[in-house]
């Protein structure tokens, strides 16, 4: 089974928490969207502080529960933001 | 949204408030100034308790006015009226009650429209006595209206006219005094009838959409001096129940996850908070609106913006978020000390255009603020240029992103030079005179803000049956579709979008007419607008009663447009949005809008765009 390479983009609030825009995680396949979270708050923990208010797109669509990823897939974490 | 329905229902409304609701209305101040531009006469008049109890105020009592004034006037003639509205709610302590309404039938679209702005000049309408000012005629020189305790004075603009925004409301200022004063005003843009000029208020808020500004340069019509203090704001009908109402409600606002002050996404980075995300879910028109994503979005996105040049938060009247972004540019040749850095006009002049230099755009907005330009019209008629001249269809040569030459556009076109002439005219005449009107991404003659329908399907729906031209803010279906409020939908499927963008319409025809910050609906719902409204006027009305009101605003606004032949036919959206399959996410999506009007017609009741006479007779607008 080879490794599945995602990037972590981070907007507003989650790229403040971060302290970056973005970050590659390499996890072993078979991944998935739980696996990465854990990866994700273990490497950036005050991300805990909001995470119950983070939404979650996977390649530009927004997921609502557990999902497999794919190798070169792109997961963006999203505070609660508004404008217009 | 819509909360929980039965929270306020007339009968638990009575047991809460008691007997605010036998009195007559407060909250107004039954006052509406009639200045005939070309006699100079000023009558005083009591707005018609009917019309307000129908129609409520700003945005509503406005459009009532423009349609009673017979919808087959010409836009740039002395029988249009440009109306200057406050609501019942204006400078009260509601949270983020400090809009003012400006309607009138629209240069750019033919259309009834209403543009409304932030700050104080609103507030300051209603501490100085008034629910509106109409303005009819055209004066012989140039005047501004001088607003004051009650009164209303036209004076000689001559020294101002012909100043930007900046220049005249210096000017004014020091005439004056800056103590509780606002300027609202036009600049060269509005005075050369520049067909989507804006009236700016307080040299930075604009009421952008629809020419408003160029029907008041029409009528030689500077600008509103408004002097009004707090002391002077509207009492309640039942001050206890108000202010518990308000509480309640901003109480939502403060805690709510967007607009918490200084926490929430909205408060932290403003609008253009939004740059990012729209970006991610491949819904951002890139290149007039050639891709659907930016490569560079996060150059010109609110998190860069926070990290580089902001220097403030303004705010509004009354308002504890503070979403305005005041940036400073300290050198170079963009030096710019500006607010504020909104998301549409960052999308305008910078994904918009392919241009990424941040400092360049924020330099362009104030430029247009200054000329008193609507920064979407003018982003959108740069592109067409850009776009016309990638293929080939015009001589001029303009790379997409040459922020130097966009520059030298803006100019041209405030002050109605060379090609900047032919763009004074807007996106859509402006297209066709280059030969492909495809060239231009409008409904019924006004251009597209920044989320594309293919990547953002109610926006689709909402651009295309908006009744003052592709718009954002008559439904803001975005709030659901990429924010989650009040509940996530997705932004690719159409099922429920009709019926979704109706609510939004309804809604938002409410705010505008009490008149509050839209933005008060990411945290509050019917519930709050209830209770506050009720308290304030003493109106008998339960939340279905207040959409009911909100349903008969949008419904008079599309009848004065049928009365004019717009029907179903212009409902529609360029064929680009219809035929040309969006990218990144949006790859393969195109906008389905007839189904999605078909939805819609039928939550409306609507035949074919139009509003069956029965309709018009259930909700009161004809007898």
């Amino acid at each position: 089974l080879s490794d599945v390479r995602v990037t972590v983009a981070y907007f507003a609030q989650t790229r403040e928490f971060a302290g970056t825009k973005e970050d590659e995680f390499v996890l072993s396949s078979p991944a998935d969207v739980e696996r990465l979270f854990s990866r994700v708050v273990k490497a950036h923990p005050r991300l805990k502080e909001i995470w119950g208010d983070i939404r979650t797109l996977v390649n530009g669509r927004a997921v609502l529960e557990n999902v497999e990823l794919k190798d070169g897939d792109r997961v963006a974490l999203v505070p609660p933001v508004a404008g217009g | 949204l819509l909360g929980k329905p039965d929270t306020y229902n007339s009968k638990q409304l009575k047991s809460v408030l008691g007997e605010v609701l036998t009195m007559t209305l407060s909250g107004y101040a039954n006052k509406i100034a009639k200045v005939d531009l070309t006699r100079g006469n000023i009558d005083y008049d009591k707005p018609d308790e009917d019309d307000l109890r129908k129609y409520i105020g700003g945005r509503g009592l406005g459009a009532k006015y423009v349609l009673d004034n017979g919808p087959k006037v010409e836009p740039f003639s002395e029988d249009n009226i440009l109306c200057f509205m406050t609501g019942p709610l204006v400078g009260s302590d509601v949270t983020m009650s400090g809009r003012m309404a400006v309607v009138t039938k629209s240069p750019l679209t033919g259309t009834v429209t209403d543009s409304h702005h932030g700050g104080w000049s609103g507030a300051r309408l209603r501490w100085a006595g008034f629910d509106g000012l109409v303005f009819k005629g055209r004066a012989a020189k140039p005047v501004y209206a001088y607003i004051e305790d009650g009164n209303v004075t036209l004076k000689d603009a001559s020294k101002v006219w012909g100043k930007n925004v900046h220049g005249t409301v210096k000017t004014l200022m020091k005439e004056h005094g800056s103590k509780d004063l606002s300027v609202v005003t036009i600049g060269q843009a509005g005075e050369k009838l520049v067909r989507f000029a804006a009236i700016i208020n307080e040299n930075g808020r604009a009421s952008g959409r629809g020419g408003t500004g160029a029907v008041m340069g029409w009528k030689k019509l500077k600008a509103l001096v408004i002097k009004g203090n707090i002391r002077d704001k509207p009492k309640p009908a039942g001050p206890e129940e108000f202010k518990k109402a308000v509480a309640a409600a901003n109480t939502c606002v403060v805690k709510g996850a967007i607009t918490e002050p200084r926490k929430g996404g909205l408060s932290v980075y403003g609008t253009n908070v939004l740059m990012n995300i729209v970006n991610e879910i491949g819904a951002l028109p890139t290149r007039n609106g050639q891709t659907t994503q930016f490569e560079h979005a996060d150059m010109i996105g609110g998190e860069t913006i926070k990290e580089k040049i902001l220097v403030g938060d303004p705010t509004c009247h009354a308002c504890p978020v503070a979403c305005k972004k005041e940036v400073e540019v300290k050198e170079g040749k963009y030096k710019v000390h500006m607010e504020s850095t909104e998301y549409e006009s960052m999308w305008a002049l910078g994904a918009n255009c392919g241009n990424s230099n941040k400092e360049a755009v924020a330099y362009m907005l104030d430029m247009t603020n200054d000329y008193g330009l609507d920064t979407i019209e003018t982003g959108n008629c740069i592109s067409i240029v850009m776009e016309a001249s990638q293929r080939g269809l015009i001589g001029e040569k303009l790379e997409w992103g040459d922020a130097d030459a966009m520059i030298d556009l803006v100019h041209k076109i405030g002050r109605r030079e060379g090609i900047g002439d032919k763009l004074a005219e807007g996106g859509w005449r402006a297209a066709k005179a280059f030969g492909d009107e495809g060239l231009a991404n409008q409904v019924k003659g006004q251009c597209i803000p920044a989320y594309d329908p293919r990547g953002m399907q109610g926006m689709g729906i909402g651009y295309a049956t908006s009744n003052r031209g592709a718009c954002h803010l008559r439904g803001y279906t975005p709030a659901s579709e990429a924010l989650g409020v009040p509940q996530r939908t997705d932004p690719l499927a159409w099922e429920g979008k009709g019926t979704l963008l109706k609510i939004f319409q309804d809604l938002h025809a409410i705010s505008d007419s009490f008149d509050i910050c839209k933005f008060s609906a990411f945290s509050e719902g019917i519930n709050e607008y209830v209770a506050q409204f009720v308290a304030m006027t003493g109106i008998d009305i339960d939340a279905d009663g207040l959409m009911k009101a909100g349903e008969r605003i949008y419904n008079l606004e599309r009848y004065y447009n049928n009365l004019l032949g717009f029907t179903g036919k212009d409902d529609t959206l360029p064929e680009r949005f219809l035929k040309q399959p969006g990218t990144g996410p949006a790859a393969g999506h195109v906008c389905e809008l007839d189904k999605m009007k078909k939805e819609y017609y039928e939550a409306r009741g609507w035949t074919d765009g139009v509003v069956p006479e029965a309709k018009l007779r259930d909700l009161g607008i004809i007898s």
